[in-house]
């Protein structure tokens, strides 16, 4: 082949992965892509800035100002996981996770590092800002039992 | 994933790769397959090391004994401190060991050796203590020839012991067993030193300085005889890597246990795999990590049978001398599955560097940090993960031809190339299917 015709070759290529690129690139604001949000909200909520750290307690959080709050009730019972085993949410909701147990435990919402205790008939409550993005596990944490997966995404 | 550090760090996972980024990654990989095999040069480049230039301005500071035996009693001390750290029977993440064993040592470390080159070389405690007690010829005479039919095998087997700890945690319920393992490795290594001398060791069994090495040649930095640092083409290291038994293991171990990681935090395994528990989980993941080390080393197999029929020759000296190619593809995936691991659950160390043993300490002000979530959005992980993935693919492509081109004369060069380019494809394609999972 002559070096032209490689050159020519060559730009092609770069052409068309580029209008692939154009094309394909995640659209960054709504119809973001992957997975259905089966969260009630998604326009109204109160979009804090992704900077500041994970909310630091697992107490509940003043009511939320601007839109609803995402709310997922969980039940264990007999060590069945009763609740859908992934939670979407969009990134700066306000979430509440309701766990009702018939054990004594703690549920751990990990990367944001949210306790609070469960114990018969006392579920636990934990409600915060979803302001990092990512997928999150949430565990009754003695057990090491997955209850469910928090995704917010962006 | 790393679920022996699960209080307070890891339970985080990077969202899916959207689907229409997984389209476009594995299509630019599609293409650019196509227009390398059309365009690439007809003689080689990189073969050989290709072109260099020395640098000679650092040439005193690198060579001065007293610089290198500072770093290594700084390391050597600094992994003292981790070993005991990890011996203490407290929560696990309360202590330095887990997050600097499995993220700044085994992600950091394996990135900064990719941009920088081989610092393990003067990093390594193991290295080091070799030296220490000299178990050097002709101060020591090793009781044993190192035997060649070995190979890196050693190596192999005591990186998957590693992986095979980090992600199928079989220790979970052990307290301090990282401090155990730590110190056996020590004496494994000593041992092996001794027996074998410390270089023939070094070279082939200790696990991380075959690992870490392999990843340096991506580097355009590399040291001469003398110690002089010279600059190379990026992945021009790569073609001096030496065909030995086993080093094709330690690239699919490497390869294969990285996938099985990506593979296990997909909600279709999350969902399936969580009422496995105890011992019946850790056997599920030994067992999936095994399978896909074998899977993925029999697609890589068929590859090379395909293009040893080419050649009319044996598949297994083509399978060897093509290695190097899948290098590239390591360290694609590590950078696309521990990218935001990293610099996220890596902030977690700042605070812990403070209190190392998990007393209560404050000895430079950071126990206090905590993690910022927040520090990469979820676009720019995305991107960092398919570019990681379509470059690594680049890499192989161009150094697989590179190869083909130098080795196999030019009616057979191109021909062989296909299969091979199939498997890259498949590895980016699985590799992205899997991050969009």
């Amino acid at each position: 082949m002559r070096p032209s015709t490689r050159w020519i070759a060559a730009l092609v290529g770069i052409a068309v992965v580029v209008a692939l690129f154009v094309v394909l690139r995640p659209d960054g604001s709504s119809s973001g892509s992957s997975g259905s949000d089966v969260s009630p909200t998604g326009a109204a909520s109160p979009a804090t800035t992704g900077t500041g750290g994970p909310s630091p307690t697992g107490a509940p959080s003043a009511t939320p100002t601007g839109g609803d709050v995402a709310e997922l009730d969980v039940t264990v019972r007999n060590g069945d996981v009763q609740g859908p085993g992934e939670f979407d949410v969009t990134q700066g909701q306000e979430v509440r996770i309701v766990v009702d147990a018939d054990v004594t435990d703690e549920v751990h919402v990990h990367g944001y590092d949210l306790h609070d205790d469960v114990s018969p008939g006392e579920p636990a409550e934990i409600e915060f800002t979803a302001n990092a993005p990512g997928v999150f596990e949430v565990e009754l944490e003695s057990q090491g039992k997955l209850l469910f997966e928090l995704k917010v995404s962006p | 994933m790393i679920t022996v550090l699960a209080h307070g760090f890891g339970g985080r996972v990077d969202l899916p790769v959207p689907r229409s980024l997984f389209v476009f990654g594995a299509a630019t990989a599609l293409v650019v397959s196509f227009v390398a095999l059309s365009v690439l040069w007809r003689e080689p480049r990189l073969e050989d090391g290709g072109r260099t230039r020395t640098v000679h301005g650092l040439r005193r500071l690198l060579t001065s004994p007293v610089v290198e035996w500072t770093v290594r009693a700084v390391a050597l001390a600094v992994f003292a401190v981790v070993t005991v750290a990890a011996f203490v029977r407290l929560e696990a993440t309360a202590t330095i060991a887990p997050v600097f064993v499995f993220d700044w040592f085994w992600v950091g470390l394996a990135f900064a050796h990719a941009l920088f080159g081989n610092l393990w070389a003067t990093l390594s405690p193991f290295d080091t203590l070799g030296r220490l007690l000299l178990l050097d010829e002709p101060d020591h005479r090793p009781p044993f020839a190192y035997p060649k039919a070995w190979g890196r095998w050693p190596a192999a087997i005591l990186l998957f012991g590693f992986v095979w700890l980090e992600l199928a945690n079989p220790f979970a319920n052990v307290p301090g067993a990282l401090g155990y393992l730590m110190v056996g490795y020590t004496f494994l290594n000593v041992g092996a030193m001794y027996l074998f001398g410390r270089k023939a060791w070094v070279e082939n069994g200790e696990a991380f300085a075959v690992y870490f090495g392999l990843l340096a040649r991506l580097s355009p930095f590399a040291r001469d005889g003398e110690g002089r640092v010279v600059l190379r083409a990026p992945l021009a290291g790569l073609t001096s890597l030496e065909p030995r038994p086993g080093l094709l293991a330690v690239i699919l171990v490497a390869l294969g246990s990285t996938t099985f990681d990506g593979l296990s935090r997909t909600t279709l395994w999350v969902s399936r795999a969580s009422s496995f528990t105890g011992w019946q989980r850790v056997t599920l993941d030994t067992v999936a990590m095994l399978g896909v080390i074998l899977l993925m080393a029999g697609a890589y197999a068929l590859a090379m049978v395909a293009a040893g029929r080419i050649v009319d020759g044996h598949w297994h000296p083509v399978a060897t001398r093509f290695a190097h190619s899948l290098v590239p593809i390591v360290f694609a995936y590590l950078v696309a599955h521990y990218f935001s691991f990293l610099l996220i659950e890596g902030q977690v160390g700042l605070s812990r560097i403070s209190d190392p043993l998990g007393r209560g300490w404050d000895l430079f002000g950071t126990a206090g940090w905590t993690v910022n979530l927040a520090l990469l959005s979820a676009t720019l992980i995305w991107y960092v993960q398919v570019a990681a993935i379509v470059l690594g693919h680049v890499g192989g492509v161009v150094l697989a031809h590179d190869r083909a081109i130098s080795w196999f004369d030019a009616r057979h060069a191109l021909r062989t190339q296909y299969a091979l380019l199939a498997v890259m494809v498949l590895f980016t394609s699985a590799g992205l299917l899997i991050l969009s999972g």
